[in-house]
């Protein structure tokens, strides 16, 4: 295995080695209803009162059709971040907001890499069936499967929330919502009026932003530039581990009503240099344009079309890589004979791609090529019952390498009562091959064109309910079936070349909970869990990555979260998260990381009501700690920095 | 023709004339105003969700038990919406009781209090210092109290007047200064 761990850290080595790569390709995605809370309706004017203040904020109360759905009524485990959540975590970068939902595994590898997930199967080669959005926009990568965390960068003060889905998505989302789907959604343009200039800057990383927006008649607009640097890391024995960057990137949102049509038009350009990755030269530029058309058709009927285009040039760490993807998709929302809310609608995506190695022998074959993904999808929302909901859909999938694929998904609510519900669902789910796990090859080592669609079949049910006024709490468990999980397998006679199969399966099962607690209006605490137990084994195969498609997963991670208010000028944010062992794995080149626990903390004051001043302590407990079992030899080091954000 | 196409037919003529754009604003309104039927389901469940990021001074609650009292003065457009929303609800474990007023008077005891149309000027007048959390609605183009109501991107949100706040001897939590689409802040 020697050629995989030569290639380990560039995306090749990705693929290879575990063979694996992060969540499929892209796919489709996004779909459906790129806003989450949705769809449920709200018959009852007594629900609302159920809702959280937040929730009642996006309760859209324009269509019968995109009615949100309140969380309290999803039928799903649904964990929202809130703008203000992320504000006060002091979090400075896309990823580092993550760690707030407890239904995700956030391990940082290095200063540029990441590995997330849901429900498990997390590591750099092996966290690839995770879905994310932002703001409708796929951000999945279609050459290797996987989410370049380090090119995903939001101004994060413009973010109205994060909705963190675990489970699979693929009925509404598509190929590669496996084990769960992030949405990540900014403020519509006319909630971002006015100038905001905002700056942070520490012993570890830094970024400064400065937005403006202004209205005219129907609609807003915004446009932003964002500087952000993010510091070296550390060897284990403090020396500067040499990873650090840092980028720039500028965008616009507008957003615009006439009368029963809505339009949104966004996009973002950026330029990232990763100099410092092993010496070489690195760079991620790129940019995206996205247009959104929304017409209510009147008595719960909507239609909604979407186009986006999506462009990355990244050369980091001896690869070079180009992506151009196009998506368009539409939907249709209609009630029907007033217990059927329906949903229906297509989507079609084509990506280009450029790929070439510099490090080894490793090339894609052909080396640029065009792949297409096309879908379409029903949902159909029956109420059986008042307090009974059942929600069935199915989506068929087309694409260039695998052809075929049907995504289907039943899923129950009951309420129990306003204050509680319970809900289960099943669902079918898969993942794509994406083009380096198609045409990757290496003359005489590795031969392509044989690793087909990776299956899932999952079984949830949870409990959610708001047992007192100022206390909520959501218990999920979910057991998955996975099937034809990628293997590396040696040729007839147990030599080479390798091609990857689809040779792997196994189970895995667990349990989320979380809740939150006003304790007084101006304090409030959050506690999450979330318990992971797996087996897999690959069938008459040697997979010689060593079933590295099962990830390294701690058995459990937990977060206890304080907010509080002191006085009416300042702020006290606490927030301990503990992360069990994770392991070494079967694979090799994993080093596993002790379990650790970690303390963040945050004061801030409002200085003025335009002027806020905070100072952030993070990963207080050790000076330095490793999260990722893999081999980079990088760990965290404890850091703060100081925060100021001025609007006017 | 209808409003809205009416209102876009404009638009594409000339975004650009004043006059043009009051019209489409205003028939975006009409047609928008059809089609909310949630709008005041949700301002009805804000009124009373609202108690609990306020601070009164406690001399304006009186005893543990006694209620939080939630006021609406002027034209109703609520109707029973708004019996049943606050029925059985609780502001920090005390009773939430609601009074509909004709004229309102600092002695009406209200904690929170709804103003439409003709009543806003007055309202706002009568209560002025008084502990007592004024909302008003963008819907009346008037005076403005504490809380605001606007609709933004289909959704109902708030203006926060936090210096009214303070000459009303309120805190306004954090939580709730940042649930607002705008805050005017209180001075030092």
């Amino acid at each position: 295995m020697s050629f995989l761990t030569s290639v380990r850290f560039g995306v090749a080595g990705l693929l290879l080695a575990g063979a694996a790569g992060t969540p499929a390709l892209a796919q489709d995605a996004s779909e459906a209803e790129p806003q989450t809370y949705a769809e449920l309706s709200i018959e009852d004017p007594e629900r609302l009162a159920e809702l959280s203040i937040e929730e009642l904020a996006n309760v859209e109360i324009t269509s019968v059709s995109k009615r949100p759905e309140p969380l309290s009524t999803a039928p799903s485990s649904v964990y929202v971040i809130t703008n203000d959540d992320i504000r006060r975590s002091g979090a400075l970068s896309l990823p580092e907001a993550l760690r707030l939902a407890p239904n995700l595994h956030v391990a940082r590898i290095d200063a540029l890499d990441y590995a997330i997930s849901a429900r498990g199967l997390n590591g750099f080669e092996s966290a690839n069936k995770l879905l994310v959005l932002i703001d409708g926009r796929s951000v999945y990568s279609a050459l290797f499967s996987g989410v370049d965390w380090d090119q995903q960068h939001v101004m994060l003060e413009d973010v109205e929330r994060i909705e963190v889905i675990s489970g699979p998505g693929g009925t509404l989302w598509g190929a590669n919502a496996v084990n769960g789907v992030i949405n990540v959604i900014t403020r519509d343009a006319r909630e971002t009026d006015g100038l905001l200039v905002s700056a942070s800057g520490g012993s570890l990383d830094s970024v400064a932003n400065v937005r403006y927006g202004g209205s005219f008649n129907g609609g807003g607009w915004r446009a932003y530039v964002s500087g952000y640097e993010r510091g070296s890391l550390e060897k284990a024995d403090g020396a500067d581990a040499n990873d650090g960057w840092d980028g720039v990137q500028a965008g616009f949102r507008t957003d615009l009503s006439l009368g029963r049509d809505s339009l949104t038009l966004q996009g973002d350009v950026r330029d990232n240099s990763i100099d410092q990755s092993i010496g070489l030269p690195g760079y991620v530029r790129g940019g995206n344009l996205l247009a959104r058309w929304e017409r209510r058709l009147g008595e719960g009927s909507a239609l909604e079309v979407q186009a986006y285009y999506d462009r990355v040039r990244r050369e980091a760490r001896g690869i070079y890589d180009a992506l151009d993807a196009f998506d368009v998709q539409a939907q249709h929302a209609f009630t029907w004979r007033n217990r059927h809310q329906i949903v229906w609608g297509g989507g079609w995506r084509v990506a280009e791609d450029d790929f070439r190695n510099f490090v080894n022998g490793f090339v894609l074959d052909p080396l640029s090529k065009r792949t297409s993904l096309g879908n379409v999808f029903v949902q159909d929302k029956i109420q059986l019952s008042p307090a009974l909901d059942l929600t069935v859909g199915v989506k068929y999938e087309h694409s260039s390498y695998t052809g075929a694929d049907w995504l289907p998904s039943a899923r129950l609510s009951w309420r129990l009562s306003d204050r509680s519900m319970l809900w289960g669902a099943v669902s079918r789910s898969v993942r794509t091959p994406s083009r380096l796990e198609r045409d990757l090859v290496f003359p005489g080592i590795v031969v392509n064109g044989t690793f087909g669609t990776e299956k899932l079949v999952a079984w949830e049910a949870g409990w959610r309910g708001r047992p007192l006024e100022n206390l909520s709490l959501s218990v999920s468990a979910f057991f998955n079936q996975y099937d034809d999980l990628r293997t590396n397998e040696l040729s007839p006679g147990g030599v080479l070349p390798i091609f990857l199969g689809n040779e792997a399966e196994g189970e895995t099962w667990g349990i989320e909970a979380w809740g939150d607690w006003a304790v007084t209006p101006n304090w409030r605490l959050g506690a999450g869990f979330t318990a992971l137990e797996k087996d897999f084994r690959s069938n008459s195969s040697l997979d010689v990555s060593g079933l590295e498609v099962q990830g390294v997963d701690p058995d459990w991670h937990a977060s206890l979260r304080s907010q509080h208010d002191i006085g009416e000028r300042m702020e006290l944010d606490l927030r301990l998260r503990a992360v069990d062992d994770t392991p070494v794995g079967t694979a090799g080149g994993y080093v596993g990381a002790d379990a650790y626990a970690e303390l963040d903390v945050r004061v801030g004051w409002r200085l003025t009501d335009r002027a806020e001043l905070s100072l952030t302590g993070l990963n207080l407990l050790d000076e330095r700690h490793r999260e990722a079992s893999e081999n980079r030899g990088v760990e965290i080091p404890r850091s703060v920095h100081a925060s100021l954000r001025w609007r006017y | 023709m209808n409003a809205a196409n009416r209102a876009r037919t404009m638009i594409a003529g000339r975004l650009a004339a004043a006059a043009v754009l009051g019209l489409c604003a205003v028939s975006g309104q009409g047609a928008a105003a059809q089609s909310r039927p949630l709008e005041y389901p949700v301002k009805a469940a804000f009124l009373h969700k609202f108690g609990a990021f306020v601070g009164w001074p406690s001399s304006a609650l009186g005893p543990a038990s006694s209620p939080v009292v939630l006021c609406v003065a002027g034209p109703d457009p609520f109707g029973p919406v708004l019996e049943q929303s606050v029925q059985g609800q609780k502001v920090g474990g005390r009773p939430l009781r609601l009074k509909r007023l004709r004229a309102v008077s600092a002695s009406d005891g209200c904690h929170i209090l709804y103003l439409r149309g003709a009543a806003v000027a007055d309202g706002l007048d009568a209560v002025r210092g008084a502990p007592v959390l004024t909302v008003t609605d963008a819907a009346d183009h008037g005076q403005r109290g504490i809380v605001h109501f606007v609709v933004v991107d289909g959704r109902v949100r708030f203006q926060i007047d936090d210096q009214a706040a303070a000459r009303n001897g309120l805190t306004v939590s954090s939580k709730l200064l940042s649930l607002a689409v705008s805050v005017r802040p209180r001075d030092r």
